[in-house]
C-alpha cells in the first residue's frame, strides 16, 4: 500500500484550522449566513428539536394508552397530544427533515459546488420555517388545537367560541407558511441541480442522493401550492363564514379530503424519497459495491415523484366519493408499489459479492430494509378496496405508515446524521453507542407497532382514548416498545453530542466514499471547492485506498 | 374462486384466523369471506417476498462482511442486470393484479344495495349513534355514562343496540347531524363514512345470531372513542318483538295527548287540518275549539263532534261532508284503538288550549 500515489490533503488545500465552522465568528455570523453548510446545520438543530418535542408528544399518547380508561388526561388533552404529535412530527421534522437540514449541507458539496443557486432564498427558507414553527408554539399556548394533523372538515371549522378557535387558526396559519419554506427550498435544489453540476456529472452520474432530493423538489415545488390555497379557504370558512367544506353554509366536506390528500399523499414521498436517497448512498459506500441497477433506482424516483401525484383518493375509499373514483384510484396505487420493490431488490443486489462493514449508518440502512419492506408490503393490504374497507382508519393504518414513515424517514435520517456527521462536524462519533441506538430504535421500533396490525386487523380504531378492554395487553406491548424507541433516539442524539466535545477528529473520508463530499476536509472549508472538481463515477470506489494512519480513506492521484 | 383455495379458510387455518381477527369461525356476511380470502392472499404475497429478502440480506450480511478495511471486491461483480431488473417489475406488477381484482369485486358487491332490502335509519352525532325503524316509528338511542372500561359487560350495557333480523338483506340509510363519522362493524369487514348534508348507504347480510361492537371511525372530537354501539343479531321472532317494543305507541307515549300529538304530526293531519282556528286552502276543518261543538254538513244535517264521529270521518271520510268542504280527504292512516284513544284526546285537549 505504501507505495501508491495519494492525494492527501483536502479539495483546495486549506489548514484544517479554516473551514465553516471557524471562518467567521459570533451569533450574528450565523443567523445572517448564506453558507448553506451553517443553514444546514440551523436545520439540523430546529428539526431534531422538533423531533424532540413530537417525540414528547408521542410517549404521552402511549402512556395514556396503558389502560383502557384514563390513566394520566382527560379526553381532552389526548386528543390534542396526539394532534400535536401528528403535526410537529410531519410538518416540523419529516418534511423539511432530510432535505432542508442534511440535503442543505451534501447537496452542494456533492455537486462539487460552492453553494446552492439561491443562498438568500436558502436563508429565507429557514426564516419561513421559524416562523411557522413560533406559530406551532403559539397554537399549543392557547390550547386545544384537537383537529388531528388532517384538519377535516367541518370538525375544524366549527365555531367552538373557545380557545380552540384560535389554537386551529394559528396551526392552520403555522402550516401555510411551513409550506413557503418548502417551496424555497424545492425550487432551490431544483434550479442548483439543473446549472450547477460540475464538468463530467451529467444526469445519470449524479449520487442517487441527489436524484432523490430532486424527484423530492418536484413535488414540493408542485404539490405545496394547493395545501396553501386549501388552507386558505379552510381559514376563510372558518373566520369569515364563506360556505365551502361545511354543509351548512352550502359547502362539501368530501372537497376538503380531495383537496388536502392532493397535497398529502405526495408529501409522503417528499418524507420518503429523501430517505432512499440516504439509504442509496449507505448502502453503496458501506457495501463497497457499485450501486446495482442504479438507472432503475434513479428512474424509480421520478416514477414515484409522478405516479404519487395520481393516488390521492385512496385516502378516501370510505368517504363516500364514488365507485367509479374509487376504483381507478386503486388500481393506479398498485402501480406506485413497483418502482418502490424495484428499490429494494437493487439495494439487496448491491450488497451481493460486496464488502460489507457494520458500522451505525449501515446498522441503520439494514433496520431500514426490514421496516421500509414491511411498510411497503403492508401498503398492499389498503391499496386493496374490500381490503382497505374493513382496514380504513384503524391501527392497522397507523401501524402502516410509522413502518414508512418512522421506520423509512426517521431510520435513515439517523443513519444519514451518523454517517456524514464526521464531514458536517469534523468529530467521529463514538461507534458503539450508536450502533446500541441502532439496536434499540429497531427493537423500540417492533415492538411498538408490530401488536398494532394485529389490534387493526380485529377492528381497533384509531384516535381513541377509550377502547375496549380486549386490546389493552397489545396497547402496553406497543407503550413498553415505544419508550424503548423513544431511549434509542435520545441515545443517538446524546452520541452525536458527545462526540463534539470529545470525538476524535474525523478523517476527510472515514468510510471510503467516493461521491465528492468526501474529497474535501472535514469539515469542509468556507468554500467547498475552490474550483468545480472534475466527475468520474461516485460510486467506484475501487479508486480509493485505506490509510491506516488516518483511519479513513485517500483517494488515488 | 382462486383466493379462497389459496388462502386459509377460517376452517382449515384457525389459528391463524383466530390470531389475525379473533372472530369467531365462521365470518358474518356474504363479503367477509371474500374480504378475509383476499386479506389472506395478500399476507402470504408478503410473507414469501419478506422472507425472501430478509433471508437473502442475511446471507449476505454474514458472507460478505468486510474482514479488513482496505479489502477490495471482485471487480467483475455485476452492477446492472437487465434480466434481473426486468424479472423484478413484472413478476411484482402481475402479482397485485389478483389483489386489485379480488379487491375491485368484493368492493363493488359491498357498494351496490340490493333490493327490497329491509331498511334502517342511522344518525351519527356528538357523540353517540340512534337507530330509527320503521320511517321514524321506532327511534333507538342512548350514551355512555361513567362506565368502568375495563368491563365489557358494563360498557355494553349502556350501549344503543341497533337490533336486525338474521339472514335478511339490511341497507343503512346513514347521515350527520354535525360532523363526519364513519360507521365500522368489524365483524362485516364494512364501514362508510357518515356525512353531513348528504346520506350514504351500508349494507349486510348477517348469518347468524349473536352481539358484535360497532365503532366510530372518522375521528369527531372529544368522546370520538365512547361513539360505540352493539349490533343485535335476532330471530325473525325476537326481531318482531324487539320491533313493536320500539314501535309500540303506548309504550313510547303513555299520555294519550301526546300520543295524538305525534299521530297529528306524522300520519299526514297536518297536511290539511290546522290547529289555529282557520281551515287551510284546499284543506279541511280547523281542529281548534271544534270538540264537542254542533257542526253542519253538506245536506243539511248536523251532529256533534264526539268520539263516535272523529272515529267515524278517520275510517270513513265521505259519511259526513262539512258544509263549505269537499270530498276531498282519503281514509286515515290510524286503525289501532290506542291511536283513536290518542287523537281523540288530542283534539279535545285543543279546547282546553284554546281556553288558556
Amino acid at each position: 500500500m505504501a507505495t501508491v500515489d495519494v492525494v492527501r490533503s483536502g479539495s483546495a488545500g486549506h489548514t484544517e484550522t479554516d473551514n465553516y465552522l471557524t471562518h467567521s465568528k459570533g451569533l450574528l455570523s450565523w443567523l445572517l449566513t448564506l453558507d448553506h453548510k451553517r443553514i444546514g446545520v440551523m436545520y439540523l438543530i430546529a428539526t431534531s428539536a422538533a423531533f424532540l418535542l413530537g417525540g414528547f408528544f408521542a410517549l404521552m399518547v402511549r402512556t395514556e394508552l396503558w389502560t383502557t380508561g384514563r390513566t394520566i388526561m382527560n379526553h381532552d388533552t389526548y386528543n390534542q397530544m396526539f394532534t400535536l404529535h401528528g403535526a410537529v412530527m410531519v410538518f416540523l421534522f419529516i418534511i423539511p427533515g432530510i432535505p432542508a437540514a442534511l440535503g442543505n449541507f451534501i447537496l452542494p458539496i456533492m455537486l462539487g459546488a460552492k453553494d446552492v443557486a439561491f443562498p438568500r432564498l436558502n436563508l429565507a427558507s429557514f426564516y419561513l420555517w421559524m416562523m411557522g414553527a413560533t406559530f406551532f408554539l403559539a397554537a399549543l399556548s392557547f390550547t386545544g388545537l384537537d383537529t388531528g394533523w388532517t384538519f377535516y372538515t367541518p370538525y375544524s371549522t366549527t365555531d367552538f367560541g373557545t380557545g380552540k378557535d384560535n389554537a386551529i387558526i394559528s396551526a392552520v396559519m403555522g402550516v401555510f407558511i411551513l409550506g413557503f419554506s418548502s417551496i424555497f427550498t424545492g425550487l432551490n435544489f431544483l434550479v442548483t441541480i439543473h446549472t450547477m453540476r460540475p464538468p463530467g456529472m451529467t444526469w445519470f452520474r449524479m449520487p442517487l442522493f441527489l436524484w432523490a432530493i430532486y424527484s423530492t423538489a418536484i413535488i414540493q415545488v408542485l404539490a405545496t401550492p394547493v395545501l396553501a390555497i386549501t388552507l386558505l379557504l379552510l381559514l376563510v370558512e372558518k373566520t369569515l363564514g364563506f360556505g365551502i367544506f361545511d354543509p351548512q353554509l352550502g359547502g362539501d366536506p368530501v372537497l376538503f379530503q380531495h383537496f388536502f390528500w392532493f397535497y398529502s399523499h405526495p408529501a409522503v414521498y417528499i418524507m420518503i424519497l429523501p430517505a432512499m436517497g440516504v439509504i442509496s448512498e449507505l448502502i453503496g459506500v458501506n457495501c463497497r459495491r457499485h450501486i446495482f441497477g442504479y438507472r432503475f433506482i434513479a428512474y424509480s424516483s421520478v416514477a414515484i415523484a409522478l405516479l404519487g401525484f395520481l393516488v390521492w383518493g385512496h385516502h378516501m375509499f370510505t368517504s363516500g366519493q364514488s365507485k367509479l373514483a374509487s376504483v381507478v384510484f386503486s388500481a393506479i396505487t398498485f402501480s406506485v408499489a413497483i418502482p418502490s420493490a424495484i428499490k429494494i431488490f437493487n439495494w439487496l443486489s448491491t450488497m451481493y459479492k460486496g464488502s460489507i462493514t457494520f458500522n451505525a449508518p449501515f446498522l441503520y440502512a439494514l433496520s431500514f430494509m426490514f421496516l421500509f419492506t414491511i411498510g411497503g408490503l403492508t401498503g398492499l393490504f389498503l391499496a386493496t378496496l374490500s381490503v382497505d374497507v374493513h382496514l380504513h382508519d384503524t391501527y392497522f393504518v397507523v401501524a402502516h405508515f410509522h413502518y414508512v414513515m418512522v421506520g423509512g424517514a426517521l431510520t435513515s435520517f439517523l443513519g444519514g446524521l451518523f454517517h456524514w456527521w464526521p464531514k458536517i462536524s469534523g468529530k467521529m462519533y463514538s461507534e458503539t453507542p450508536a450502533r446500541i441506538s441502532a439496536l434499540l430504535v429497531f427493537l423500540g421500533f417492533n415492538l411498538t407497532f408490530l401488536p398494532q396490525f394485529v389490534m387493526g386487523t380485529r377492528g381497533m380504531p384509531r384516535r381513541y382514548y377509550n377502547y375496549l378492554p380486549e386490546f389493552e395487553p397489545f396497547h402496553q406491548w406497543s407503550t413498553i416498545g415505544a419508550y424503548v424507541l423513544g431511549a434509542g433516539a435520545l441515545l443517538a442524539f446524546a452520541t452525536v453530542i458527545h462526540s463534539i466535545f470529545r470525538g476524535k477528529p474525523a478523517p476527510m473520508n472515514p468510510w471510503g466514499g467516493a461521491s465528492l463530499e468526501w474529497t474535501c476536509s472535514s469539515p469542509p472549508p468556507h468554500n467547498n471547492f475552490d474550483k468545480a472538481p472534475s466527475v468520474e463515477d461516485c460510486y467506484d470506489y475501487d479508486k480509493l485506498v485505506w490509510d491506516e494512519k488516518t483511519g479513513g480513506y485517500l483517494m488515488r492521484k | 374462486m382462486l383466493p379462497i383455495l389459496l388462502a386459509s379458510d377460517s376452517n382449515t387455518d384457525p389459528w391463524l384466523n383466530w390470531f389475525w381477527y379473533q372472530m369467531p369461525p365462521q365470518q358474518l356476511s356474504p363479503f367477509a369471506k371474500g374480504v378475509d380470502a383476499t386479506y389472506y392472499f395478500i399476507y402470504y404475497v408478503c410473507v414469501f417476498f419478506f422472507v425472501a429478502i430478509m433471508a437473502a440480506m442475511t446471507y449476505f450480511c454474514i458472507r460478505y462482511r468486510r474482514k479488513h478495511p482496505g479489502e477490495m471486491v471482485d471487480k467483475n461483480a455485476p452492477t446492472h442486470s437487465s434480466f434481473l431488473e426486468a424479472a423484478w417489475s413484472i413478476i411484482p406488477s402481475i402479482l397485485v393484479v389478483p389483489m386489485f381484482y379480488w379487491g375491485f369485486t368484493d368492493f363493488m358487491d359491498m357498494r351496490s344495495m340490493p333490493d327490497g332490502a329491509y331498511n334502517i335509519g342511522v344518525t351519527g352525532q356528538k357523540w353517540n349513534w340512534t337507530f330509527s325503524y320503521g320511517n321514524g316509528k321506532g327511534i333507538v338511542g342512548g350514551k355512555l355514562e361513567n362506565v368502568d372500561w375495563h368491563d365489557k359487560k358494563s360498557i355494553i350495557r349502556d350501549l344503543p343496540a341497533m337490533h336486525v333480523p338474521v339472514n335478511t338483506d339490511i341497507v343503512l340509510t346513514m347521515n350527520s347531524k354535525d360532523v363526519l363519522h364513519s360507521f365500522y362493524i368489524p365483524v362485516f369487514r364494512t364501514k362508510q363514512d357518515v356525512v353531513p348534508g348528504r346520506y350514504t348507504k351500508l349494507w349486510f347480510r348477517a348469518d347468524r345470531t349473536g352481539q358484535y361492537d360497532i365503532f366510530c371511525t372518522e375521528y369527531c372530537g372529544d368522546k370520538h372513542s365512547e361513539m360505540l354501539a352493539q349490533l343485535v343479531v335476532d330471530t325473525q321472532e325476537d326481531f318482531d318483538k324487539f320491533y313493536n317494543r320500539v314501535t309500540n305507541l303506548v309504550i313510547l307515549f303513555p299520555d294519550p295527548v301526546k300520543r295524538g300529538e305525534y299521530l297529528f304530526n306524522t300520519r299526514g293531519c297536518s297536511q290539511c287540518h290546522s290547529l289555529d282556528g282557520s281551515p287551510k286552502a284546499n284543506g279541511g276543518p280547523s281542529f281548534l275549539g271544534a270538540w264537542g261543538t254542533e257542526v253542519s254538513f253538506e245536506d243539511g244535517t248536523s251532529a256533534k263532534m264526539d268520539e263516535n264521529y272523529i272515529r267515524e270521518s278517520v275510517v270513513n271520510p265521505q259519511a259526513k261532508i262539512r258544509k263549505g268542504f269537499g270530498k276531498i280527504m282519503s281514509v286515515g292512516l290510524l286503525s289501532k284503538d290506542e291511536e283513536f284513544e290518542g287523537i281523540i284526546a288530542f283534539i279535545r285537549d285543543l279546547n282546553e288550549k284554546a281556553k288558556k
